[in-house]
């Protein structure tokens, strides 16, 4: 039985907005919400509604606020590169993180961190996990793809194997450089929201963006594909066409949220499952539910990763991780039942 | 509507279709027969622009490879043999794929689904979840979806059907070819169909090309192409022809 959309939507928006507004007022430091909310108000026009101090006022605007808007933006994008690329392979288990392209991305953006950024400024991260994340996309789906579809074997197989690949290789790279990076290395390798900047943050709106456009008007596209890419040539879609500017998206996607935030798995895998559960696998209602589902789990994870071990805080990558593994097994247990494995 | 003319597919540097001349015409419901292995699938596979193949194939006497993709998806639709589809769909939601090269409003669309899944039999599951549904169901299922596909085409369309009563009982068979024989009777279809049950494609088709080992051996109306000889020689079994009342024959 499915959900309604003209319930499910609004629940999302509204689950979104709490959400986004306890992120803001939660934390080392609980702040009334309402007040949380005015401040954002006072910044935003100049108004002295709010009757937080000071320095409450600065933990709203300049770390709260950023970094849920980061989060937002994220699992936004995360949980949308999921959604699309299992419907390129046509399997629910395909994942950034489980197929290894996060973990492709990674090594692309620590080479950047370590040697790069320096003398080419903070634009070779991105670009290097993004160049990273393309080719290990490209590499897994020639793998994978033969003449009777997307093998799932093949394809967690490639990802353990790229994922160990990028581990060791980061590993390396981590032993010759120097202890401070270091640290910034092995928190950032387990994704974490802090380095939301100013400049972070346009880049994650501005990929968002041009990633929700792009995909929806692929959405038909993707739905015809599940029959099959002969099938969906005889629809009329380009399909070659089709399938390369959707590994280039996504790896787009996935470069930039490793780049802005580390590696965070499972959003993409949970989210377009349980969105396809609720309200149905149709591309053109699922891709835009999920990133509002995307951005509500990663405001939900972050809060989590912020409020569970106080007064430290937990990478969020590990909250995720913790949430998604186990799902991960129940996916793997159900596609047995249904000897699609 | 549909000619092809000197088609040699080659994969590997082995011949694996080689057909010579094989037209068919608007309303004419043509029956393709083969042993296993013969180049039936080959054949849809070339037409359909699958294979690559030298030689000229004609719809509506223009090259298929220069009709534009979407003019061509209105105008040819392929029924293939397998019907996977990767997530829970409802059987409505796969026909609605037939829509993908249309462009009609909410309304029309609807109706449209409706229409064609009621015209193939299968409205009364429209709801059910797709994988639960089984081989039959969800072949009629897919039938629609290609007849709705078809459904918005301004000359006459040409349908491929991949052994379209492989997985129906024997009364939805009958029905099946019935709606094949009336869609190119009424609405001008040019249908080719590969079929093994030899009784239905002389009962049904009006014409017929038989194929063995990759080449177009013989077409013609059923009555001349499948005789108890010709049979014996390609399918090395040699049937017995009963003569039921009035001219209809069948094979056992």
């Amino acid at each position: 039985m499915r959900w309604p959309l003209h319930l499910t939507l609004p629940a999302l928006l509204a689950l979104l907005v709490a959400s986004a507004l306890l992120s803001l007022v939660q934390g080392a430091i609980n702040l009334p919400a309402s007040d949380g909310l005015l401040s954002i108000l006072d910044a935003l026009f100049g108004s002295q509604l709010s009757q937080l101090e000071h320095y409450q006022q600065v933990i709203v605007m300049e770390l709260r606020l950023p970094r849920m808007l980061m989060a937002i933006l994220v699992g936004a994008i995360l949980a949308q590169c999921g959604a699309v690329m299992q419907g390129l392979f046509r399997n629910p288990l395909a994942d950034p993180g489980i197929i290894g392209v996060s973990s492709g991305a990674a090594l692309g953006a620590i080479i950047a961190i370590v040697w790069l950024a320096d003398s080419f400024g903070d634009w070779s991260i991105p670009v290097s996990a993004f160049a990273a994340g393309l080719a290990t996309t490209l590499l897994i789906y020639g793998l994978a793809q033969s003449k009777n579809g997307t093998s799932v074997l093949i394809l967690l197989l490639a990802g353990i194997a790229i994922s160990a690949f990028a581990g060791s290789a980061i590993g390396f790279i981590s032993y010759f450089t120097d202890d401070q990076k270091l640290r910034a290395l092995s928190l950032w390798q387990m994704g974490s929201l802090t380095g939301a900047t100013e400049n972070n943050l346009y880049f994650a709106l501005a990929t968002l963006i041009v990633l929700a456009v792009m995909f929806q008007r692929q959405a038909n596209a993707l739905n015809a594909l599940l029959l099959g890419e002969s099938e969906a040539r005889h629809l009329g879609i380009a399909v070659e066409k089709m399938k390369l500017q959707l590994i280039i998206l996504t790896a787009v996607g996935v470069g930039v949220a490793v780049s802005c935030a580390g590696i965070i798995g499972f959003v993409g895998l949970v989210v377009p499952h349980f969105v396809r559960l609720t309200t149905g696998p149709n591309h053109r209602t699922l891709l835009p539910l999920s990133a509002l589902c995307g951005a509500v789990l990663m405001l939900i994870a972050d809060l989590l990763a912020r409020t569970m071990v106080q007064p430290t805080e937990l990478p969020v990558g590990l909250v995720t991780a913790l949430l998604g593994a186990p799902f991960f097994l129940a996916l793997l247990v159900q596609q047995r039942k249904h000897g699609s494995l | 509507m549909l000619q092809l003319e000197k088609i040699n597919c080659t994969s590997n540097g082995k011949t694996r279709l080689r057909v010579n001349n094989l037209s068919t015409k608007a309303g004419q419901l043509t029956g393709i027969v083969g042993p296993n292995g013969a180049g039936k699938t080959t054949l849809f596979n070339v037409i359909s622009g699958e294979l690559r193949s030298n030689g000229r194939i004609l719809l509506h006497d223009a090259p298929l490879n220069s009709w534009p993709a979407l003019q061509k998806a209105r105008h040819m639709a392929v029924l293939s043999q397998s019907s996977q589809i990767a997530f829970a769909f409802t059987a409505h939601e796969v026909v609605a794929l037939g829509l993908t090269p249309l462009s009609l409003n909410k309304r029309d669309a609807n109706l449209q689904i409706q229409t064609h899944m009621r015209m193939t039999d299968c409205l009364h599951f429209s709801g059910q979840n797709y994988l639960s549904l089984s081989g039959g169901e969800r072949q009629r299922v897919q039938l629609a979806r290609v007849l709705l596909q078809l459904s918005q085409a301004e000359k006459e369309p040409l349908l491929l059907l991949d052994e379209p009563t492989s997985a129906q009982d024997l009364g939805q068979q009958h029905s099946i070819l019935e709606l094949a024989r009336s869609l190119c009777k009424e609405r001008h279809f040019g249908i080719l169909a590969i079929l093994h049950d030899l009784n239905q494609v002389v009962r049904y088709c009006d014409h017929c090309a038989l194929l063995s080992q990759g080449t177009v051996i013989q077409t013609g109306h059923p009555n001349e192409v499948l005789c108890e000889d010709s049979i014996e020689r390609h399918w090395h079994y040699r049937p017995t022809r009963v003569a039921l009342n009035g001219s209809a024959t069948v094979f056992v």
